[in-house]
């Protein structure tokens, strides 16, 4: 019994479970702490054998994705569209490790200084110098080309109040002519 | 010789048909332009355009030599559209914001037509095409084709018994329906209630178009010298916009069945010159020195780009 369940971890982690047994191998985690941190522990093996270096991930993390995977939203669309637009679980499943795993190689090339410049600060770097570069601006108060052709084709055709609905709020907000 | 005398007879055959038909159909015309000012009438109208349908309930009464042309929409956003006395005022129920138009480019919901039908046959041709019948009432259908490309062709259905328009249709001129509006059903001679559109403005934002005076045409300071066959100059005037400093010259040309809007104003600094579409409706700006001219109107490319091209500043 043992053997089969290292194996299912085994063809898990590797990715080789078919949907049917991933699905068999996820209910019968759920009802398993035990077997669920022995996961968690293959999973940071696998990531150190990968990398050479040691981290744990947090468990709360992965739990988190997981949670977050079960909270999805169902779309009640047609069978046909569902199946070819919506990601099947399994795949909801590899990308959860996936982004685990990247999660991971963040912290582990973090330590070890793999990339000496914060990426946060890096963002922050670019975003001050598009702040800081020159920009022309339109005056608020001066109507864009777009609006102001809208405005003029509300003094001239009446016929919008027919057709209707979407134009007319823009039209009312952008003009004020023969304001007192 | 005998291919020539057919010929000949073939000829005069047609030139008496055609002087028959456009007298008829002028006659209807005029018929239909009556009807719709003396008479109660009431029912849905479908305006389609744009690819958009818009299905609205349709009032037209009459009280004291006094028309009131209404509109109510049956879907969101619900609306209520009063044409009286020259205004046109539309009132948006959910969100409780009166537009008012004090200088309407149209003179019907329905179906604009010009005032003076005599001149007409300068640029268009009236034709009869085959009877047919509109929400179960036989009508006759004529088309105003125009005589050349500066604007589109229109068909209108008219009641054979009362003479009103039950459907009007505009092309393009690749021939494609550019607006369509029809009666779904109508009824006839059945007194409508005449609205008292000033109860609707109390607790309401209201915004106000055209409401300034008329001016003189001569008081424009541009002058249009491309206008095609039939355009007129119909009103000028001049409107304030939400920056003080500027006004915006606006002057309206028509032909009765197609109207071009001319606006001039400060040159913006996001100016763009050349050819715009606004679903149907086309425009053409131009700059000249430091104004901005547009001409827009439901007319074809040629007929914008032309008014555009030919104006000058005084």
């Amino acid at each position: 019994m043992n053997k089969e369940i290292n194996q299912k971890i085994s063809q898990f982690l590797d990715d080789e479970l078919d949907h049917a047994e991933l699905d068999n191998f996820l209910h019968n985690i759920k009802k398993q702490p035990d077997l669920k941190s022995k996961i968690n522990r293959y999973q940071a093996v696998t990531q150190v054998l990968k990398m050479d270096q040691a981290v744990l991930a947090d468990g709360g993390f992965l739990e988190g994705i997981n949670q977050q995977l079960k909270d999805e939203p169902h779309y009640f669309l047609p069978q046909q569209r569902a199946e070819k637009r919506t990601p099947k679980f399994w795949q909801k499943t590899s990308l959860a490790i996936a982004a685990s795993a990247t999660f991971v190689a963040i912290i582990l090339a973090q330590q070890s200084g793999v990339q000496s410049i914060d990426p946060v600060q890096q963002i922050a770097e670019v975003h001050k110098q598009v702040v800081e570069r020159p920009v022309q601006v339109a005056k608020a108060s001066e109507p864009t080309q777009h609006e102001r052709l809208k405005a003029y084709l509300q003094a001239h055709n009446d016929d919008l109040y027919t057709h209707g609905s979407s134009n007319i709020h823009p039209f009312a907000r952008v003009a004020s002519y023969g304001r007192d | 010789m005998l291919y020539r005398v057919f010929l000949f007879f073939c000829l005069s055959i047609t030139t008496v048909t055609a002087e028959e038909v456009e007298p008829k159909a002028l006659q209807w015309l005029q018929s239909v332009s009556q009807a719709m000012k003396s008479l109660d009438y009431k029912g849905t109208v479908a305006f389609f355009k744009n690819g958009r349908l818009d299905t609205m309930k349709y009032f037209h009464a009459i009280e004291a030599g006094k028309q009131q042309e209404r509109l109510l929409s049956l879907n969101s956003p619900m609306r209520e559209v009063i044409r009286e006395a020259g205004t046109v005022r539309c009132v948006f129920k959910k969100s409780k914001e009166i537009v008012v138009n004090h200088r309407p480019v149209s003179d019907s919901f329905l179906i604009d037509l010009p005032d003076d039908l005599s001149g007409l046959g300068a640029a268009y041709q009236l034709q009869i095409r085959d009877e047919e019948s509109v929400v179960m009432l036989p009508v006759y259908v004529v088309s105003i084709v125009p005589k050349d490309q500066y604007r589109y062709e229109r068909k209108i259905w008219i009641d054979k018994e009362s003479f009103l328009p039950l459907k009007t249709e505009v092309y393009d001129l690749s021939g494609a329906t550019v607006e369509q509006v029809v009666f779904t059903d109508i009824k006839v001679g059945e007194k409508s209630v005449f609205i008292d559109v000033a109860e609707d403005e109390k607790d309401a934002k209201v915004k106000h178009l055209h409401k300034n005076e008329l001016l003189a045409i001569d008081q424009a300071s541009f002058l249009v010298q491309n206008l095609p066959q039939n355009f007129q100059q119909v009103f000028f005037t001049r409107m304030n916009t939400d920056d003080a400093e500027q006004s915006v010259e606006h002057l309206l040309l028509s032909d009765g069945f197609s109207s071009v809007s001319v606006y001039k104003e400060t040159k913006a600094k996001d100016a763009q010159e050349g050819l715009q579409t606004l679903g149907s409706v086309k425009s053409f700006t131009q700059i000249i020195d430091d104004h901005q001219i547009t001409v827009l109107g439901e007319v074809p490319v040629k007929t914008v780009k032309f008014i555009a091209q030919g104006i000058k500043l005084k």
